[in-house]
């Protein structure tokens, strides 16, 4: 177990040392809070239904087998394919099943799907697979993975880019993100339209309607879930909402603290894609996928939700605020993580991915100071989830050695040090 | 009415801030009793997750304090821990009122017990500490009152501060667990947020705040703590 500690550490510092991740997050943060502030300003009432989506959150997380069958129905009554996958396993069986093998898949950015190590996967089952969006699709050429949920590829900076770049398509590119942007848009281009299949989470999936909210800028994720003749949707049962004005109130919210005046691109999906112009007699698959998959995830969330203190947790729409303004997320970035990072992917990753041994480093990289549950559009609030886990972590004998020698002598000599 | 000091651990093993914690009660002719020397609150019991044992160390310390109506500390930790922490793992409140020592100046120089003759001509700013903050109740006028009145002193804001103050890297034992993670978050907050104010000091309210704020200083501003300055500006 030291060695973990260990091994974290060597790691933290060594990002410490980089320059550019440094460079590169303080852009990152000015940029982030000027245009999330601007945002709230110009639509004020976000706030309040923020608060309102507070509570509908916790209606779902309070009866998730209610909302589960409710939106598995609706699913199926609109013609696409419900699923529930108990753990990440019963969840890779379903999509080997509907993929199989010698297919070419692109896929939508999704931490759902990181959480479930599904490229690793599709790939083992002899698959070809695009990451679309452009920081993903960097990440996957450089085989890292994202360091920050909105925006994967923060840290890397446009020399690297054009180097990976150039490498991959035996091209020289120069270090112009316009040029670079291009040619990932050519390269994908042929793979959208080639493909067998598409890949996305989702932000959120309604139980009255069925409807898949999916909400981008570049255009990556339309174009994976309607060229492609399957669409596959991976989607943990927290992104459940009880009605398609619920969707709307989170796509409003999700915007504007991530800091946008306006997505470029919202789909909603309820369904595969279909026609009746011919004598009336409905035809799957007009112009969109013939197929739709709905697997509805939990690993583990049903368990955080059992905590009462953990289960809040379950609430986060993945804005990236909490990350921004945290004081330790900048300098570190994904490193303080697993699959999920930062202060809000201590329980992440103890519960959904990773389980406690992999929170316990993470646990002990939260000063702690609350500065995220201020900027919260859920009212998360990190702290005390981390005391929680801290406590779990006690009871599993998996705190750090130095800390423990600390509370150990409060315990033994009344001191720490 | 009777007053105890309890100084914590870090402010007891800091010679720096425990020496003129004392001495500054001594000319302000404050008498009290000390505590929290060999007696910890229990913080790091709490942030190792070991709730049952930190019942025991509440227990422990309330004892300590038997006889003391006003329990004046220096650390934030100890003050939010003894005042609301204890009474959320033990279920019984405390039989004494709780001030952080900017509190307690506060009342001591608008008492006239403290009086200022050489004041502290320097420009200054303030860093919140989280727990006295933001994550407690909102101590954010009284450092600043006893600050400005000392004859001399500029005091000049940060960007972001009260409220919205970003933390100096060395709580939630981040400092025992990576110190050289919880420097460079003061480092980068000095960097961004302090030496573009062109502030001479830079000075808070914590023995945390202090060490690590003065390990990430890196000699780029002078770090004094906030009893410092007041002790300097008495003298």
């Amino acid at each position: 177990m030291a060695n973990i500690h260990t091994q974290y550490k060597k790691t933290i510092y060594r990002v410490l040392k980089d320059p550019f991740t440094r460079t590169a997050l303080r852009r990152a943060v000015e940029s982030f809070r000027k245009n999330r502030d601007r945002a709230l300003e110009a639509f004020p009432y976000v706030k309040e239904e923020a608060k309102k989506l507070i509570e509908t959150k916790n209606q779902v997380i309070d009866n998730f087998d209610y909302y589960i069958e409710k939106t598995m129905k609706v699913v199926e009554s609109m013609h696409a394919i419900p699923y529930y996958a108990e753990d990440a396993d019963e969840a890779l069986d379903i999509m080997k099943k509907i993929v199989g093998t010698g297919k070419t898949i692109v896929k939508a950015k999704s931490i759902t799907s990181e959480e479930l190590f599904m490229n690793e996967k599709l790939e083992e089952w002899g698959n070809e697979v695009f990451e679309t969006d452009l920081g993903e699709f960097i990440v996957q050429l450089l085989k890292s993975r994202p360091m920050h949920i909105l925006a994967p590829a923060v840290n890397i900076p446009r020399e690297k880019v054009a180097e990976i770049f150039s490498q991959f398509s035996g091209e020289e590119l120069p270090p112009d993100p316009p040029r670079l942007a291009r040619f990932a848009r050519e390269f994908l281009r042929e793979k959208f339209f080639n493909a067998d299949i598409g890949i996305s989470g989702g932000n959120a999936i309604t139980a009255d309607t069925g409807t898949i909210f999916l909400i981008e800028n570049e255009g990556n994720i339309r174009l994976a879930t309607s060229a492609p003749p399957v669409h596959i949707a991976v989607i943990g049962i927290e992104k459940i909402l009880p009605s398609l004005k619920d969707g709307m109130r989170l796509l409003e919210v999700v915007s504007r603290y991530a800091g946008y005046l306006a997505m470029s691109y919202v789909s909603l999906i309820s369904g595969p894609s279909k026609t009746g112009d011919i004598e009336k007699v409905v035809v799957y698959g007009a112009h969109g996928p013939k197929e739709l998959h709905v697997i509805l995830l939990n690993n583990g969330r049903k368990e955080a939700a059992k905590d009462p203190v953990v289960k809040q947790a379950l609430r986060c729409l993945r804005c990236g605020a909490c990350m921004y303004e945290c004081p330790v997320y900048p300098l570190t970035t994904g490193y303080w993580g697993y699959k999920y990072m930062g202060g809000i992917g201590i329980p992440w990753t103890a519960y959904i991915t990773g389980g406690f041994e992999k929170a316990a480093p993470m646990a002990f990289t939260c000063t702690m100071c609350g500065r995220c549950v201020k900027y919260c559009p859920m009212e998360i609030d990190t702290p005390k989830i981390t005391e929680r886990v801290r406590e779990i972590l006690n009871e599993k004998g998996l705190i750090p050695p130095y800390i423990e020698e600390l509370a150990r002598n409060v315990i033994e000599k009344g001191v720490p040090y | 009415m009777k007053i105890g000091i309890f100084f914590g651990c870090t402010t007891r093993s800091t010679p720096v801030l425990f020496d003129r914690l004392k001495e500054l009660m001594d000319r302000a002719g404050v008498e009290y009793s000390s505590h929290g020397l060999d007696l910890c609150c229990g913080a790091p019991l709490l942030l190792a997750g070991k709730i049952e044992e930190a019942k025991v160390q509440a227990e422990k310390v309330r004892k300590s304090l038997e006889g003391v109506d006003v329990v004046v500390t220096p650390c934030p930790h100890c003050y939010t821990i003894i005042k609301h922490e204890y009474r959320e793992i033990t279920g019984k409140d405390n039989d004494f009122e709780v001030l952080h020592i900017t509190q307690f100046l506060k009342k001591l120089i608008d008492e006239g017990k403290i009086k200022f003759k050489s004041g502290f001509r320097k420009r200054v700013v303030y860093h919140d500490p989280c727990y006295i903050g933001r994550e407690s109740d909102g101590i954010y006028d009284e450092p600043r009152e006893v600050l400005k009145s000392i004859p001399g002193l500029e005091l000049v804001p940060l960007p972001l501060e009260k409220e919205d103050a970003t933390c100096c890297g060395g709580g939630g034992f981040v400092r025992a667990y990576l110190p050289r993670l919880s420097a460079e978050v003061a480092k980068e907050k000095i960097e961004l947020q302090v030496l573009p104010t062109g502030a001479e000091v830079l000075t808070s309210a914590c023995p945390f705040c202090y060490l690590n704020l003065n390990d990430g200083s890196e000699g780029k501003i002078e770090v004094e703590d906030l009893v410092s300055i007041v002790l300097k500006g008495v003298e």
